[in-house]
């Protein structure tokens, strides 16, 4: 039996399993996917919101806030990247200029710091590109740009090191309280690796937390008749424009809220692109992440309010995100319901979900560490070095790097710059990515210009090699997302010749 | 700029020399950087005009660039008077190289060129090294456009890659991308690829083409898509993309010839588990922006003269990377003008460059290169340049200051084929612009 | 007495694309109209009457992940093609491997060699 069964290695789930880690507790954490962060994590903003935005009083004011304020000094300690680049909530007439009036209060009110109204010359100053038309801004310094999946990884591979297991390719069937534990039925549905694929068991924890994202609701409703919300996908669609973009902007850029959400915004990303998006439409399922000719022409529209010449030739991208939403009461649902002793949700974790995540795993895993009466490990390890990227290392550490291991000085991806070094640490990290999309998100090769055409062929030979599979077997993403069909002979068929010279 | 002509002992020394864990200093009279077919004429070219330390720099493991993967024939008529297939073709280059003892570094990429000129280079047995250049020839050929770029909506499962990367999976992995495939765009490697697949038993359904004329010759649409009954849809363009693992099915719309966008309502649903990308390529000059050369919008290449010098001197500029070939013959030949000039660079220092005149794109020309002419241009000089549309029977008009100095007939010209002219220096001596128009003597479709 | 027919082709020979017209009789092109040089007249005779293409393809190498480029040396009837990829599959070159090496000789009794065009050590 464990402890605590954390179901989704989201930033949810994987901000739990970090600070959990800290305490002499046997932690497993299972999700549906390869990898983690493949849901919202991967596809959204990815922005520390400063908090001027939630209705104060609520859980996500709360929690903004403390998450807010702890991510510069997690993003040093677990080495992932973090830029406190400010935000502007743009009044793009003096019609608008109530609405920022209104959000500097709600900020103030909710404690947010260094909030303040730039007027039309000091914010054309800071952002040339800006429209014209803009008469004032609300400057949020505190506001700031992170890497989701980075993070994530971070928080995982910490917690991995510190003794927590991350088990992929698991799905959550049901959950049932039997005699004070909690019995959660789960499916293997892995890759061809998995020797348990395609069985099920009964996995049985003292605690669970339910931080399954857009699978959350239903989870719920196994464990709690209570607690009664439903979780809807509201999809946000993106485009990414090229790094010869990403300094467009400096501060990410907001127009004034809607009843829909934050609206579009224009923002650099952590990786130096520029970031277009998104819109909020509902979607059927959890796997409707599809994108739209009309979604992308709408944020184009929108956002064009913000930029008035979005190069949008330059895009290399565009993706589509899900929001877990509660749409008929969009507070976050955090803890456990009353009907449901040790059951931990975290649902209707959207915006601003990424900025809460880590104060909600602090508090969540201090509650269950005194729950179970946990003590904190002898020995734990608090910090995680960065991964090194070759395209951020001076001449110096270079030279040093390539005399260590010849391998990174072997370029794969010529965009992004990234080496052999890269992937293979990735592949053998304390949460082994698998996958060409895992390669992807964890080093970047493959994100760039030519969106992997030269890298990938490279790419799938290092995971072939290094997790011991056929080159044919190398999957993008989860099972089924197969790269190939096999080596040469594997269709029968003979190519058929027409004569030509139709009469 | 001053320039040290180091010896071949120099050169084996400063090779000998590389210490790992340091930052190496390596000095050459001319670097190449790319070993693709530009780069390899170029370094043969400034070899033999009597430059002989000379080094390539190639990122992968062997040379040869693209030629590696394009297995088909039809290379080299103009160079070597036959038909080979791109390794042949490559191969031919190499051994050239390899008999005048060009230096090559395998693995080796460059990650920046600074001020001096000087070549940040990384590579597994270099380590870090700093390149000394009396110049530098750019070399890096090109990519591929992508989805992204297309902007196609739709789900992001497996089974969508462009033509190239397709064609390295078969030809370099022997792995094969797809069975029931549908082809976006009817660029020539996509229909080279339609072939080899057809040849390793996959179905290559349907090729799509956006606009009314293919963007590849029509000796591949009749050897690689009539001959195997693969239909050419032209006017059409793939809307969506479905499945959620693997792709399951596109979606096909026809797209408005006047206004070149996909027509509402008429998408129908392609049952396929593959889409290949063939929609054009674009130069690789990352690099070259870098460091701060001045680019060309149309031919999105270097802006150079008739010696393939970009604008900075002792920096040069060859083949796909300058523009897009569809010979690469042609591109050899560009290379070897651009080691010759490199080389007479090392040897003499850069020419005059004060009143150049400026070559300018006109009516119907999408780019010209070069979009220099020198004072120092003798004889005549050639000029390669794009149409943007079909003519039949055209005539290329040659004006300097606005008044006609030279005409050309033509039989046909289109977008899928590069043209060129030569135009005696004199005729464009003395003058501020030179403007290169295209006329149709028969009216298109 | 020989039936009339008539074939049409579009000459690849150069970008004008010339629409050719071959008359045929008794199996024989007896006429090619719609051509502006000479290269037309031949072209269309070959499409109508033996259309020939030189193959090139792929077989493996014994113990490499890279297959061996290859090609016939010369044009081979187009309706043999089939035959040719299939007599190519059944191949497995052992290296080391030489450009020109002969992989395939008389292939389908066309009288071409099919040979390798990539090096392998």
């Amino acid at each position: 039996m464990h402890d605590v069964l954390i179901i989704g290695a989201g930033i949810a789930g994987s901000a739990c399993a970090h600070f959990l880690a800290r305490y002499d507790l046997d932690v497993l954490v299972i999700d549906a996917e390869y990898d983690i962060a493949v849901g919202t994590t991967r596809a959204n903003s990815g922005i520390v919101h400063s908090g001027y935005d939630p209705e104060p009083g609520t859980l996500k004011a709360k929690y903004n806030i403390e998450g807010a304020h702890m991510y510069p000094k997690l993003a040093e300690e677990l080495g992932f990247e973090f830029r406190k680049n400010g935000s502007l909530i743009v009044a793009f007439s003096e019609e608008e200029r109530p609405a920022i009036e209104k959000l500097l209060a709600r900020g103030i009110e909710n404690g947010v710091e260094g909030l303040r109204i730039m007027e039309s010359e000091e914010l054309h100053q800071k952002e040339p590109n800006l429209n014209p038309d803009a008469v004032a801004a609300l400057w949020a310094p505190t506001g700031g740009i992170v890497d989701p999946y980075g993070a994530c990884l971070a928080f995982a591979e910490t917690a991995a090191r510190n003794g927590v297991v991350f088990r992929f390719g698991t799905r959550a069937e049901d959950v049932e309280l039997k005699d004070g534990i909690w019995n959660v039925t789960v499916s293997y549905n892995g890759d061809a690796t998995d020797a348990l694929k395609g069985t099920s068991e009964v996995l049985q924890a003292r605690i669970v937390i339910n931080a399954a994202g857009l699978d959350s609701g239903r989870l719920n409703g196994c464990a709690s008749k209570a607690e009664d919300f439903k979780i809807t996908p509201r999809v946000g669609e993106y485009l990414l424009l090229d790094k010869a973009h990403g300094t467009a902007f400096d501060s990410t850029i907001f127009q004034v809220p809607t009843k829909n959400g934050k609206g579009v915004l224009v923002s650099p990303t952590i990786e130096g692109n520029l970031i277009i998006g998104p819109n909020a439409v509902v979607r059927e399922s959890a796997d409707d992440t599809w994108t739209t000719n009309e979604g992308l022409a709408q944020i184009l529209r929108e956002a064009s309010k913000t930029w008035t010449k979005i190069p949008s030739w330059d895009a290399i991208t565009n993706f589509a995100g899900l929001r877990p939403t509660c749409v008929e009461s969009p507070d976050f649902h955090l803890g456990e319901p009353e009907d449901a002793p040790g059951f931990f949700n975290i649902c209707g974790f959207d915006s601003p979900g990424l900025t809460a995540a880590p104060a909600v795993g602090k508090d969540f895993a201090e509650r269950i560490a005194e729950k179970l009466d946990a003590t904190e490990k002898a020995e734990y390890i608090d910090h995680r070095d960065a991964p090194r990227h070759i395209a951020k290392m001076t001449d110096e550490e270079l030279a040093a790097a390539i005399a260590e291991d010849p391998a990174w000085g072997a370029v794969v991806c010529r965009c992004e710059c990234v080496s052999e070094a890269e992937i293979v640490e990735a592949l053998r990290s304390p949460v082994p990515a698998k996958t060409a999309d895992a390669i992807k998100w964890r080093t970047r090769a493959g994100m760039g210009r030519c969106q992997s055409g030269f890298c990938l062929p490279i790419t799938m030979q290092l995971i072939a090699k290094e997790h011991g599979v056929d080159l044919a077997d190398v999957n993008k993403g989860r099972d089924g997302s197969f790269l190939t069909f096999g080596h040469r002979g594997c269709f029968d068929r003979l190519p058929e010749v027409e004569m030509g010279g139709a009469q | 700029m001053t320039t040290k002509l180091t010896t071949n002992a120099a050169k084996a020394q400063a090779t000998k020399l590389t210490v790992l864990g340091e930052i190496n200093h390596m000095e050459v009279d001319i670097a190449i950087v790319g070993g693709g077919a530009a780069g390899l004429a170029a370094a043969n070219a400034a070899y033999d005009a009597g430059i002989t330390n000379v080094a390539i720099f190639e990122r992968e493991t062997a040379t040869g660039g693209i030629l590696k993967q394009c297995i088909h024939n039809g290379f080299g008529l103009h160079r070597f008077k036959e038909e080979l297939s791109g390794p042949e073709y490559a191969a031919r280059e190499h051994e050239a190289a390899v008999e005048r003892g060009i230096q090559i570094n395998y693995q080796a990429f460059v990650l920046s060129i600074e001020e001096g000129p000087l070549l940040r280079v990384i590579s597994p047995t270099l380590g870090m090294t700093h390149v000394h250049a009396g110049a530098i020839i750019l070399a890096m050929g090109s990519r591929e456009r992508t989805r992204g770029m297309l902007q196609i909506p739709g789900t992001r499962p497996a089974g969508i890659y462009t033509a190239g990367t397709a064609q390295h999976m078969i030809n370099l992995e022997g792995i094969i991308p797809g069975r029931e495939v549908v082809m976006l765009g009817s660029g020539d490697i996509g229909l080279i690829v339609a072939r080899r697949l057809a040849y390793e038993g996959a179905n290559v359904k349907m090729v799509l083409n956006r606009s009314h004329f293919s963007g590849g010759l029509r000796r591949n649409i009749v050897q690689c898509l009539d001959d195997y009954g693969i239909p050419l849809r032209l006017l059409h363009t793939i809307t969506n993309v479905y499945g959620k693992n693997r792709v399951e099915a596109v979606g096909v719309s026809q797209v408005d010839k006047a206004t070149k966008k996909a027509i509402p309502g008429t998408e129908e649903i392609i049952p396929c588990d593959t889409v290949l990308l063939s929609v054009g390529l674009i130069p690789e000059n990352e690099l070259a922006r870098a460091a701060g050369i001045v680019m060309d919008r149309g031919s999105k290449g270097a802006l150079v003269d008739q010696t393939y010098q970009t604008s900075i001197p002792g920096i040069f500029s060859a083949g796909n990377v300058l523009h897009i070939h569809d010979l690469v013959d042609f591109v050899s030949e560009e290379g070897e003008g651009a080691g010759r000039a490199a080389a007479e660079y090392v040897k003499n220092g850069g020419a005059e460059r004060a009143e150049v005149v400026e070559v300018v794109p006109g009516s119907g020309v999408s780019y010209v290169v070069p979009q220099r002419v020198t004072p120092a241009a003798q004889g005549k000089v050639l000029m390669r340049f794009r149409v943007r549309n079909i003519y039949k029977k055209p005539t290329v008009h040659v004006l300097a200051d606005g008044v006609e100095v030279k005409k050309f007939k033509r039989q046909i010209l289109i977008p899928a084929e590069m043209a060129e002219i030569k135009v005696d220096a004199e005729l464009i001596a003395g003058h501020k612009t030179i403007e290169v128009t295209v006329e149709a003597g028969e009216p298109n479709e | 007495m020989s039936e009339k027919t008539y074939k049409h082709f579009i000459c690849v020979s150069c970008p004008v694309g010339c629409e050719l017209e071959v008359t045929m009789e008794d199996g024989v092109a007896t006429q090619v109209t719609g051509y502006t040089c000479k290269r037309g007249i031949e072209y269309g005779i070959d499409e109508a009457t033996d259309p020939k293409r030189v193959v090139t393809s792929l077989v493996n190498v014994k113990g490499k992940q890279m297959p061996c480029s290859v090609r016939t040396n010369q044009a081979i009837p187009k309706r043999l093609i089939p035959d040719c990829v299939e007599a190519l599959r059944g191949i497995e070159l052992t290296p080391p491997v030489k450009i020109g090496d002969v992989v395939l000789k008389d292939v389908c009794g066309t009288g071409a060699n099919v040979i390798a065009t990539k090096n392998f050590d």
